[in-house]
């Protein structure tokens, strides 16, 4: 049998409520009539037969069961019983819909290829046979379903009225999966896919894997593969599809850009490239490039302050989202550090080949022009309450002050510390320092060198000041003549004041993967978007090119994110998958019961107002 | 408010051919059209007897001296004015309307009203002394009318002013009865009898008192059979006591049952105690009760 206005499970449950409604009903007993008799003598000598009902009853059980047959004829009218075998069942169709980059397409004259895609979903769903379940999905990046399986044909042509296009690849494999999953353990089911049908290499080939996995279900269960090909390939359209810049390690505020463009036509074309940061143009190239080729293009620029790059090609072409591409350059604010010493010759070289740095040397005691962000003091005392991130090598005699043995004639380094930022990246084990003496570290401090189990190096935070100290003169260590020294004191300086941002590449939407800790992020459009952390990573879903804000505990940075590279290969459609959809059963005029229903519930309703009746009567 | 005319002028008209029994001789005033059972000077001849010395002989009978040569005396019944005192029940549960849609709809009272108005009327008629005594839980201030039917509009008016209230306490009214009217005399007790201390003293008194008692059992037909079925919630007029009963067709019969078990034992009572038991049920029309069942129950004739 088939139930199609509701399940059986719906009317068993309509029906019980009603007839437990009635029951409740015939139970009910109205409140007692209160009367004046003129003695209650002979009500008191017959208490046996008139002593009210503890239990209640019925009081026509035959009007009780004829209502509650009624009832359940009137839920079976409702439910539109069919005998078995003549009806429908329909079929499972999952239809995806293209809304990569690609659909934003719009060929000179023509229609948008998403019109198309729209027109076309719109007549398949308008051939489809009543009784048809569809899933929309809109198939970009990701593969969500616009609306599950219904029947309905109205929320198909509002959900197929509301898709909309991505500033993504298609993954278009992804997408057939999830349908296939959709559709799987269903009779008479198909995939429908509705696009351009644009793949690269590797989705090709795993189209072809689906292909054979589909071979292998069970017929019954088999779905129909259709494609529906939209637009004509190739197409004129060239595009950015990267966009990359580094600062140059001598010149902080020198950057070099890389921009890739492609031409996905069939002809040669030449293209300008635009490159501006905050509107203001800093370079146009032309560029030839060849038909279905890309081409890089380079170029150098200074620029100190931070802003918004953009590098645009020009003339417009059917593709407008990627033929603009944007970065984001982050300010270049150099450390100052102030180095009090007696003896800058040594460490003088050191900062003099860190153009990120800005020292200034000044003897003990010495007042530098302005506020530094570091101080060093070079075997010189510190101040017993420093006001500013330090880094301290102590004197000899203070070293034998601050030890409470006596000073070693001389010690080897036996380990760095790799756990901290500060010394991760050294590895030299050739390093012995002479008058030095154990470092005194608290609970907090964390030890960066050993010389067996004596602390050479100690890390310290206290007073929100940042302090690194070395129990020895550079003088009466080998460290200085060593290349990890530079290194040593350039990862202490970031440590103390952050990473210099040495790289302004941009990503591509899609799945993005950000490092750092991050509270919330901000799409171009200012939409907050959904994220995911996965350990120290946070990974989001990003459909719309541009430069996303994403807020942090330490700060809000900004990540610009451009259409990838578009794929460019035609899905090759089989003849089977250009057939039409297989055919709907016949259906069978299916003889409704409802009428005979109703007819039958008109027995039952004459007998409960004949019961109920003939009750009144008698009361 | 009850309409002055309990009795309409035609049965008033029709009252006249109807006496009052009287099953005992009961001395009174002589006077009345009532015969009495006691000789003396009367109009109608009663008997003869042998005359005897210090007889009057004015009532010698010269004519059988004449033929048989003995004294013989002429005895006349006397009339005597026999006092015909209605009691009648003002409690509460006297005022218990009848169910809506029932045959009779008329009130129980009312109709204790009528019949006592027709006792006091058929008192006057006949030139007795007609006293209507309401009572509940005593009797209340009697009225007393005498000197014939001219006398009645004034019983009307004092039953049209009675109204209901109190328990009915049958033993006290009686005892305060008997105290306050020592003679003998006819005495109708219009009630319903739902004395809870029932009525078997009461009429021991009254037989005792040597009055010749009628007990009028006024009730509606559905204190006799309970009409409304399903869970009720009873109140007793007089006590208030609630009660909560499921009545149905069975618990009817049961109920009628044992009503009409007292009415008997309310006759047998009045029976054993050489008085006279009638039961009004107010469905019937009071001209039919009185002048087909009371002559049935040989209270008049």
């Amino acid at each position: 049998m088939n139930w199609l206005a509701i399940s059986p499970l719906e009317a068993a449950l309509i029906w019980s409520a009603l007839a437990a409604a009635a029951v409740w009903l015939y139970l009910r007993h109205p409140r007692p009539e209160l009367k004046r008799v003129s003695t209650l003598r002979f009500w008191r000598s017959i208490e046996g037969s008139s002593r009210p009902r503890r239990r209640r009853r019925i009081g026509e059980p035959w009007a009780l069961l004829a209502q509650v047959l009624f009832l359940l004829l009137i839920v079976l009218a409702l439910a539109d019983l069919r005998p078995a075998g003549q009806d429908f069942e329909g079929r499972y169709v999952a239809l995806l819909l293209d809304s990569s980059a690609w659909s934003q397409l719009r060929p000179a004259g023509q229609a948008p290829w998403i019109e198309r895609i729209r027109r076309e979903a719109d007549n398949f769903v308008d051939r489809l046979a009543p009784g048809d379940h569809v899933l929309i999905v809109s198939a970009d990046a990701d593969a969500s379903p616009l609306v599950s399986f219904t029947a309905d044909r109205a929320a198909m042509h509002k959900a197929i009225a509301a898709f909309r296009a991505s500033d993504t690849a298609a993954d278009l494999p992804r997408a057939l999966e999830l349908a296939r999953a959709a559709v799987a353990g269903k009779r008479r089911s198909a995939i429908v896919y509705i696009g351009p049908g644009l793949l690269d290499e590797p989705q090709a080939r795993r189209i072809e894997q689906f292909r054979r996995d589909l071979q292998q279900a069970p017929p019954a269960f088999r779905p129909q593969l259709l494609v529906r090909r939209v637009g004509d390939w190739p197409v004129e359209n060239r595009g950015i599809t990267r966009l990359a810049l580094r600062r140059d390690t001598a010149r902080p505020d020198r950057w070099r850009l890389l921009a890739q463009v492609h031409n996905y036509g069939r002809r040669a074309a030449d293209t300008t490239l635009t490159i501006s940061i905050d509107g203001r143009v800093l370079e146009r190239q032309t560029l030839r490039l060849a038909a279905g080729q890309g081409q890089p293009a380079y170029s150098e620029f200074t620029w100190a302050d931070g802003g918004l790059l953009e590098a645009e090609i020009s003339p417009p072409d059917a593709l407008a989202a990627d033929n603009r591409a944007v970065a984001y350059l982050p300010v270049f604010r150099p450390v100052h550090a102030a180095v009090f010493t007696r003896d800058p010759k040594i460490l003088k070289p050191v900062f003099a080949a860190n153009p990120y740095v800005v020292t200034e040397f000044l003897p003990p005691g010495g007042r530098p022009a302005a506020v530094p962000q570091v101080a060093i003091y070079d075997a010189v005392p510190p101040p017993p309450d420093p006001e500013t991130d330090s880094i301290v090598f102590l004197p000899a005699g203070a070293a034998k002050r601050a030890g409470r043995g006596q000073p070693a004639a001389e010690m080897r380094l036996t380990a760095w510390n790799p756990q901290h930022p500060v010394t991760r990246w050294l590895r030299t084990r050739d390093v012995s320092v002479t008058a030095a003496a154990p470092l005194p570290t608290g609970a907090r401090d964390a030890v960066l060198a050993w010389s067996d189990s004596v602390p050479l190096l100690v890390a310290r935070q206290q007073n929100g000041h940042k302090q690194v100290l070395a129990a020895f003169d550079p003088r009466q260590s080998n460290l200085p003549f060593q290349p990890a020294f530079p290194l040593l004191m350039a990862a202490a300086i970031e440590w103390m004041t952050g990473a210099v941002e040495e790289m302004a590449d941009t990503g591509t939407t899609g799945e993005v993967r950000v490092a750092g800790p991050a509270g919330r992020v901000f799409a171009p459009s200012g939409a907050e978007i959904s994220l995911a952390r996965a350990g120290d990573q946070l990974q989001l879903l990003a459909f719309q090119a541009g430069l996303y804000r994403i807020a942090g505990p330490e700060g809000e940075f900004k990540l610009a994110l451009n259409l990838p590279p578009l794929p460019a290969q035609r899905w090759p459609v089989t003849p089977d998958e250009s057939s039409e959809l297989q055919a709907a059963p016949p259906i069978s005029p299916a003889r409704r019961l409802w009428p005979l229903f109703v007819l039958l519930a008109l027995v039952p309703l004459w007998a409960e107002w004949h019961f109920a009746g003939k009750l009144r009567v008698e009361s | 408010m009850a309409s002055p005319l309990l009795l309409d002028r035609d049965f008033l008209r029709t009252l006249e051919e109807v006496t009052l029994l009287c099953r005992k001789d009961l001395s009174g005033t002589i006077g009345s059209d009532h015969r009495s059972r006691n000789h003396g000077p009367g109009l109608e001849f009663a008997d003869y007897r042998r005359y005897s010395f210090g007889d009057d002989p004015r009532f010698l009978d010269w004519s059988a001296y004449l033929r048989l040569g003995k004294l013989f005396l002429k005895i006349y019944q006397t009339e005597e004015h026999v006092p015909v005192r209605v009691l009648i029940d003002t409690s509460r549960s006297m005022d218990c309307q009848p169910e809506s849609g029932e045959p009779a709809g008329e009130p129980k009272f009312r109709y204790a009203l009528r019949l006592a108005a027709t006792f006091a009327y058929l008192a006057l008629l006949r030139l007795d002394t007609a006293v209507v005594i309401p009572f509940a839980e005593s009797i209340r201030k009697p009225l007393v009318a005498a000197g014939g039917r001219e006398r009645f509009w004034p019983v009307m008016e004092f039953l049209n002013g009675l109204g209901c209230g109190g328990r009915t306490d049958l033993l006290a009214s009686v005892k305060q009865f008997l105290r306050q009217f020592t003679g003998k005399g006819v005495a109708v007790i219009l009630s319903d009898f739902f004395d809870e201390e029932g009525a078997e003293r009461a009429v021991e008194m009254l037989r005792f008192a040597g009055h010749d008692f009628v007990l009028l059992h006024v009730h509606t037909p559905d204190e006799q059979r309970p009409a409304s079925y399903g869970e009720l919630v009873l109140e007793d007029a007089e006590t208030g006591e609630r009660r909560r009963v499921h009545s149905s067709p069975e618990a009817a019969a049961a109920y009628e049952r044992a009503f009409l078990e007292y009415c008997g034992r309310l006759e047998r009572l009045a029976a054993r105690n050489g008085g006279r038991y009638g039961r009004a049920l107010t469905s019937v029309p009071y001209q039919d009760f009185v002048l087909r069942g009371l002559r049935g129950d040989r209270v008049v004739e």
